[in-house]
């Protein structure tokens, strides 16, 4: 998997769309020129070497670290919120009055367990 | 030879050469005027437009121009100018008018109608209370007060707030509540005495956005295409009187220059503008001048005329904070897609505590893109899409403007290349107001933690004003006469919010233009003798 099929999976868990795959890639270009060479080898790094970038990112936008890393993430969700198929994933269709509670109690626990993942995972690029 | 020349199509400038019409006299105005690109008009909801339509070209833009803020290169704006539809706004705006600047983020346009075309339309008058250490008073702006709000069509209600924006018998009625604000409003009126007690009052906007139709203008459709779409003909936009003019062989507006200088010969202006394409120098005779170029703006012609690399003029701008509210009783509902995406309703704190004034504008988040709060959620990235989808249609944001006073103001100056250079002073703005509005605001059904709380960067509240500021006696160069003619320039007025010498917490594009008309005036009168 390519660097934008592998984010798209980290937010959406889900296949990407081959428009949003080749709009990543040209946005990619366009907004790299603002990032050092150093931030760059990090982010080629952590793309070949961590699987589980969702825990990443989340450590490294907490910390203030991998700032490309991050900042692609943020590319993709706005590129992503475009496409018809994905009005699923940022607006509320439906009533979750009754069951909002749990489903963000749910999310608090999945973020603590991806943020102490995440942790380890900068700690130890950091030893690289 | 023009009897007046305007520089500049904002506010002020179109104000004043409405007044200068209704005179009888046939302006020119000298603009760069970028105008928006012809894209195709959505003639639907929102919404309902992207349940079929890749959006791509709307939100993000064929050059990604919606993804400005995500370039590190760039300095933050406010998203709705980051919108593809709105790009025209600050289009070529830095390589116009370059600015070396700390500490304060100054947003300028060169488009056709100025900075309104991407505004929140809220219009405001200004009472005694706000006019204090002006040389005019509130009934010297009345009149043309009156005079506006027949040709903008404002829409709102005389209700709490009417003491701190002023009686109008001529509004049409409110735009439709969203269902948050209408539960922020129930609970204001259910615990009224009490807010009243604190100096908390909550009511309508203000706002020059049509309810009911005018003039061939649609009233508003709540299609949620504020951020997206420019010349919503609903939304007023000082462009719409400008085109008007302009058909009816009103004005002349000479477009594609930008206004250098003006040197004087015997009792004619001579007016230096450069084509904005190929760099050509022009020359235009006037009997007078009426600077409309905005705060920054006007007071670097002014400084470039003079030759003047040494003086620094006060800039002012209303600080302001961004409080994010949730209404917990509307967590999980059906986003509302039918919404007017701006100002739901206003909030006045007249705190005796701080000895201060504050205005809020209670906005509705229906019309920005969702991504745009992904940065600001905390959770990991999946979770914050449901965070988002969960939360965000019980979430409304208030903007709190603070008075602007000259104490607080960044420093303008003028290099010898003729680069504007801008120093803003830090605002310390105390955690103690923030803890008090968040706890009044319980009051009214809203909850937030301090650390949401965004203080907006010095020059995001897109209010300048105050470098040539007006005075009953002026002593000195860079400042105005009661009637905005320039010290040591006869003949030459500023009509923009330059001349305000101090900034009530409120939009003062309303007073502006208002008082750009009461100088039209006074130049129609020194003309006709």
């Amino acid at each position: 998997m390519d660097e934008a099929e592998r984010i798209y999976k980290a937010v959406f868990k889900t296949q990407i769309p081959p428009p949003i795959k080749e709009r990543f890639q040209k946005a990619s270009k366009k907004l790299s020129a603002g990032f050092t060479q150093e931030e760059m080898d990090e982010y080629r790094y952590v793309m070949l070497k961590i699987s589980d970038l969702e825990a990443l990112e989340l450590a490294a936008r907490r910390k203030n670290r991998l700032p490309l890393l991050v900042s692609r993430f943020r590319l993709m969700v706005y590129l992503a919120e475009t496409m018809p198929e994905n009005r699923k994933f940022f607006l509320g269709l439906k009533s979750r009055r009754l069951i909002w509670p749990w489903c963000i109690k749910f999310s608090g626990l999945r973020t603590v367990i991806k943020l102490i993942k995440g942790s380890f995972l900068l700690r130890a690029l950091k030893n690289v | 030879m023009f009897e007046v020349i305007i520089v500049g199509s904002g506010v002020s400038g179109v104000a004043a050469a409405l007044r200068l019409v209704d005179n009888g006299i046939k302006p020119c105005i000298i603009d760069v005027g970028m105008e928006p690109c012809p894209e195709p008009e959505i003639s639907e909801n929102f919404y309902t437009f992207r349940e079929k339509n890749d959006c791509f070209k709307l939100m993000i833009g064929e050059d990604f121009e919606g993804l400005y803020n995500l370039d590190r290169r760039n300095k933050p704006i406010p998203a709705k100018l980051t919108s593809p539809g709105m790009r025209f706004v600050l289009e070529r705006s830095k390589k116009l008018a370059p600015v070396n600047e700390s500490g304060f983020n100054v947003i300028q346009s060169f488009a056709r109608g100025g900075l309104a075309n991407a505004w929140g339309a809220g219009l405001y008058r200004y009472n005694n209370r706000d006019l204090e250490g002006f040389p005019i008073r509130e009934s010297d702006l009345n009149p043309y007060y009156e005079r506006l709000t027949e040709e903008i069509g404002i829409s709102g209600e005389n209700d709490d707030l009417t003491p701190y924006f002023g009686r109008d018998d001529f509004l049409q009625m409110p735009l439709r509540l969203s269902a948050n604000a209408s539960r922020i409003l129930k609970k204001y009126f259910r615990n009224r005495k009490k807010l009243n007690k604190k100096g908390i009052y909550v009511g309508r906007p203000r706002l020059g956005v049509l309810s009911e139709e005018k003039d061939g203008r649609k009233a508003c459709d709540y299609s949620n295409l504020e951020f997206w779409q420019p010349d919503l003909s609903y939304i007023y936009s000082p462009s719409l009187t400008l085109r008007k003019l302009i058909q009816e062989g009103k004005v002349v507006y000479i477009k594609g220059f930008m206004v250098k200088s003006w040197s004087r010969k015997d009792n004619v202006l001579n007016v230096q503008a450069d084509t904005v394409k190929e760099k050509r120098t022009a020359f235009f005779e006037c009997k007078k001048l009426v600077l409309a170029a905005g705060a920054v703006n006007s007071a670097k012609l002014a400084l470039s005329t003079a030759k003047d690399y040494q003086t620094k003029l006060t800039l002012l701008d209303n600080p302001a904070l961004q409080f994010p509210f949730v209404l917990p009783s509307r967590i999980g509902s059906i986003l509302e897609t039918d919404a007017f995406g701006l100002t739901q309703l206003n909030f006045i704190y007249d705190s005796k505590v701080y000895d201060l004034l504050l205005h809020g504008s209670i906005l509705e988040v229906t019309s920005p893109a969702r991504a745009e709060f992904f940065a600001a959620c905390p959770l990991a990235a999946f979770d914050n899409l449901r965070l988002i989808r969960t939360m965000l249609p019980a979430l409304v944001v208030m903007q709190l403007f603070l008075p602007a006073s000259r104490e607080q103001g960044a420093l303008l100056s003028l290099d010898g290349n003729e680069e504007l250079k801008i120093i803003g002073k830090t605002n310390d703005i105390g955690k103690d107001l923030i803890t008090d509005i968040i706890k009044i605001f319980r009051i009214l059904g809203g909850y937030t933690l301090p650390s949401l709380v965004i203080k907006v960067p010095n020059g995001h509240g897109i209010h300048y004003a105050g470098t040539l500021p007006m005075s009953d006696s002026p002593k000195s160069e860079y400042t105005c006469s009661k009637f905005g003619e320039l010290y040591g320039e006869p003949d030459v007025f500023v009509v923009d919010g330059s001349v305000f010498p101090a900034l009530a917490a409120k939009n003062s594009s309303f007073s502006v233009m208002a008082n750009a008309m009461r100088i039209a005036d006074f130049i129609t009168n020194t003309l006709r003798g």
